[in-house]
């Protein structure tokens, strides 16, 4: 995984090295898209019932316009997010390997590996990415 | 991941055909010195307009619907302001200021030039660029000269052809990122003003 330091929404700096010695998912998504939306319940879930044992969801925010702005659409879409969101740019989805859809995710291992990237909403995507989660868990 | 990438198409139309925004009409910071009447009249258009069924309309389009006469220094002058002006409304602060700021044939113009440097290819000739883009070589001059002013290309000879670059990298890989900066998407429904988006 790329290193990374980007502005949180709460204004914060955010490090990649955050992110060490757990498997994390860094989804890349824009306020805009509903796709992106209809995924955020699903990240909530995964996050809230791995967390404790070393996962972690990081949402990258891109396209979406300033920190009021991603923090506004949030509020007026009443959507309720539970793991940290950071402002991202086009050069850390580059860094990434490129993002040519939205919404794009990946899955990063404990070592901060990329280890899988998966492109847009698809239905097998949810029990896809927490099958790997698990394994991922399972690996010390 | 076949299976992921075969989907990825059909899911970005998705979400952009399903994405929609409430009207954002930020207008309290778009009056501001240095704009003509008629400048400002287009402004305050595009102003209310951005972000109504996602349209991110251009300024030749809000010049069209304002119904002035128009010059294409009315249109540099109000493109160098959007770019200065990112508070001016959240679709600029999205998408950026180049989606706005240029024409149909100054877009394609740019996606010939910044795709042949992407591929390390010269540049295409004017002859070729006027077949492409579908206009005759004045159109094209003012094309390059308006895209140059604008800062978002240079003459390099040594690029070859018409004698273009562009100027910064986020220009050359401008798709990969998923920017619109060269897309010209325009629609109209019926009874309704025509607008572009994403």
């Amino acid at each position: 995984m790329p290193a990374f330091d980007l502005e949180g929404l709460d204004g914060e700096r955010f490090s990649s090295s955050s992110l060490s010695d757990n498997v994390a998912l860094v989804d890349f998504w824009a306020t805009w898209c509903r796709p992106c939306l209809e995924e955020i319940p699903t990240w909530n879930d995964l996050h809230g019932r791995y967390v404790s044992k070393g996962f972690t969801v990081l949402g990258v925010t891109v396209q979406s316009g300033w920190a009021s702005d991603i923090q506004g659409d949030i509020e007026e879409a009443k959507l309720e997010i539970n793991y940290p969101l950071v402002i991202g740019n086009g050069a850390v989805a580059e860094e990434f390997g490129g993002v040519l859809g939205f919404p794009t995710t990946f899955l990063v291992d404990r070592g901060g590996h990329i280890y899988k990237k998966y492109t847009g909403q698809y239905p097998e995507k949810a029990a896809q990415i927490e099958a790997d989660i698990q394994k991922l868990l399972s690996e010390q | 991941m076949q299976k992921a990438f075969t989907v990825t198409i059909v899911l970005f139309l998705l979400a952009v055909s399903a994405a929609a925004e409430a009207p954002q009409a930020t207008q309290a910071g778009s009056r501001v010195t240095g704009l003509t009447a008629g400048q400002q009249k287009v402004l305050d258009y595009l102003v209310v307009h951005w972000g109504q069924d996602t349209a991110v309309t251009s300024i030749d389009l809000g010049m069209k619907i304002v119904g002035s006469r128009y010059t294409a220094e009315d249109r540099y002058a109000l493109a160098v302001h959007i770019r200065e002006h990112p508070e001016l409304h959240r679709v600029v602060r999205r998408f950026g200021w180049v989606p706005v700021a240029l024409t149909r044939e100054e877009k394609v113009t740019a996606r010939l030039l910044s795709r042949a440097q992407r591929e390390q290819r010269p540049a295409p000739t004017m002859v070729e660029l006027s077949n492409v883009v579908g206009v005759p070589p004045t159109v094209l001059r003012d094309s390059l000269r308006m895209l140059e002013r604008l800062d978002l290309m240079r003459p390099d000879s040594s690029a070859g052809g018409v004698g273009y670059r562009m100027t910064s990298d986020a220009y050359i890989n401008w798709e990969g990122t998923m920017k619109i900066d060269f897309m010209y998407h325009r629609v109209q429904v019926e009874g309704q003003d025509p607008l572009d988006t994403f």
